[in-house]
């Protein structure tokens, strides 16, 4: 193989249609795959940077508690005590969702 | 070979033209595969910030049922569980109270794990369940190490110093009954202050 490599390298010959046809297809088959991947990392960027926005907002409104809470229960289990919830607490839950693409953050607090 | 190619004005081969093309596909390849790796990793930044958020709730509220709050205790001869006159007003007072037993009946420390959790197997799935690591130490400082179970890239710790009013080991108070027995109780009197919130990430 390297040495067929190095008597066409060496070679002053022309090539032949074969050789033409068989490169032009390696090279076309390696610009779709290389196109392929530029609009997939492209969408991919596009989304990531969707979703990067979509965490920010969310976060800030979960940082804010910029969002009604729901009532819901808080179980603390001690491993010792394995048999029993050692502590039931009420407490405010907050949530926040937003779409496409889907982020939801939650957070809690103490009922008063 | 290659600078006798280069410089003959033969025309170039094909076979150089796809080795460039290779050298090229290749190069384009590892910079595209490096910036899809970057942006996927944006993917898990949601499910990062939500741990963060588990994490950090369950530790205020273990704040909350920890600071200010104290206990007063006595234990009676050289065995026997601690008694206690005053309860942490906490919900998590039983935790605190075999912890402080523990101390108070001899161990040098004291370990338990805390899991938290709501009731709700939806909220937990998204929430993850929190897991704290309980140390308590002979003189009565908690530290409460807690990571979510769904994302352990973030940790802290709640520490909660003891102030000691009264030590087991100073405050004996023997009676004598009707008919001369002795009896020595040692109590224990202590609050929880200044309980604050650490990152403990590395």
């Amino acid at each position: 193989m390297f040495k067929l490599i190095n008597k066409k390298l060496n070679s002053s010959d022309g090539e032949s249609l074969a050789e033409v046809l068989v490169a032009v297809l390696i090279i076309a088959v390696g610009l779709v795959l290389i196109s392929t991947m530029v609009v997939a990392s492209g969408r991919l960027v596009t989304n990531g940077a969707q979703k990067m926005k979509n965490v920010v907002a969310a976060s800030n409104v979960i940082e804010e508690q910029g969002v009604t809470p729901t009532s819901a229960q808080l179980d603390i289990v001690s491993e010792k005590t394995k048999t029993n919830a050692t502590a039931i607490i009420q407490i405010k839950l907050y949530k926040y969702s937003i779409t496409e693409p889907d982020v939801t953050l939650m957070s809690y607090s103490r009922q008063e | 070979m290659m600078m006798n190619r280069t410089r003959s004005d033969e025309g170039a081969t094909i076979l150089i033209a796809l080795l460039f093309f290779l050298l090229c596909a290749v190069a384009g390849s590892i910079v595209l595969a490096a910036g899809t790796s970057a942006a996927g990793k944006v993917s898990s930044l949601a499910t990062e910030k939500q741990s963060y958020y588990s994490v950090i709730s369950a530790a205020k509220l273990l704040r909350e049922e920890m600071d200010g709050k104290g206990l007063y205790c006595y234990t009676e001869g050289s065995s026997g569980d601690a008694v206690f006159y005053v309860s942490p007003d906490s919900d998590i007072s039983s935790t605190l109270k075999n912890a402080v037993n523990a101390v108070v009946t001899g161990a040098d420390t004291y370990e338990d794990t805390l899991t938290i959790k709501t009731e709700d197997d939806d909220v937990n799935k998204a929430m993850g369940t929190v897991t704290g690591a309980l140390t308590i130490d002979s003189k009565y400082n908690i530290e409460i190490t807690l990571s979510s179970d769904a994302d352990k890239s973030y940790k802290c710790r709640v520490v909660a110093p003891a102030v000691i009013q009264d030590n087991k080991d100073k405050t004996a108070i023997t009676t004598v009954d009707a008919d001369g027995n002795k009896t020595t109780r040692n109590e224990t009197k202590l609050v929880w202050s200044g309980v604050k919130i650490e990152n403990s990430n590395e």
